[in-house]
């Protein structure tokens, strides 16, 4: 997203912060609680359109 | 006007998008029980077999705190009469093993969490309430202590 986007435009495409979710299991099938479930989704990063 | 954005969540077998936020709302309804068709879930990567792993096991601890609570109540009622209480004890030390066995299964960080959420320590308190147990039944003590221990080093973390 360069400059030619306007500011309010560029601030939406900015990936979310993922820094707070705790490290743990990668994989749904790994995952020992619904705790550490809702971690691995929030981590799984998904590329889409809208 | 189209954008592509990245965004924590599933893609479904279907193609469609779904947040994270929104798969965690469903798993919510499951859990609490507002809802309980489980194809409200993505099979996706597996995650309504997880889901329904997880409402078992949830569901298992449930019972079996279900089921000494019941066993107390009628504990209360027969000591009240002079009647013995260790065949209950006994049956109480078994479902308490059985729901340490589940705990066991959570990461160490939960455990505590999960005894408050589903209130073990005032059903133990309950249970040391209605046996005076800490003299008489030895096997119940020993389960009651393992939860103790349990809990302590979970909030050591």
């Amino acid at each position: 997203m360069g400059r030619f986007f306007p500011s309010w435009l560029r601030r939406e495409n900015k990936p979310e912060k993922i820094k707070e979710i705790p490290q743990g299991p990668e994989e749904i099938k790994d995952a020992r609680s619904f705790k550490e479930l809702f971690d691995i989704l929030k981590r799984k990063r998904r590329a889409y359109w809208f | 006007l189209i954008f592509l954005r990245e965004k924590g969540g599933l893609t479904g077998s279907d193609g469609t998008f779904y947040s994270a936020e929104e798969l965690i709302e469903r798993m919510q309804k499951l859990r609490s029980g507002e809802v309980e068709d489980l194809a409200i879930l993505t099979r996706s990567e597996g995650l309504r077999k997880k889901v329904e792993e997880l409402l078992k096991r949830e569901l298992e601890i449930k019972t079996f705190l279900g089921a000494i609570k019941a066993i107390l109540q009628h504990v209360e009622s027969s000591i009240k009469r002079g009647g013995d209480a260790r065949p209950q004890s006994q049956r109480i030390a078994e479902l308490l093993r059985s729901t340490l066995g589940i705990l066991k299964q959570y990461p160490e960080n939960e455990r505590a969490e999960l005894i408050k959420d589903f209130e073990i320590d005032k059903l133990v308190e309950d249970i040391k309430t209605a046996f005076q147990m800490k003299r008489i039944f030895i096997d119940l003590h020993k389960v009651l202590e393992e939860i103790s221990n349990i809990k302590e080093s979970s909030q050591r973390e």
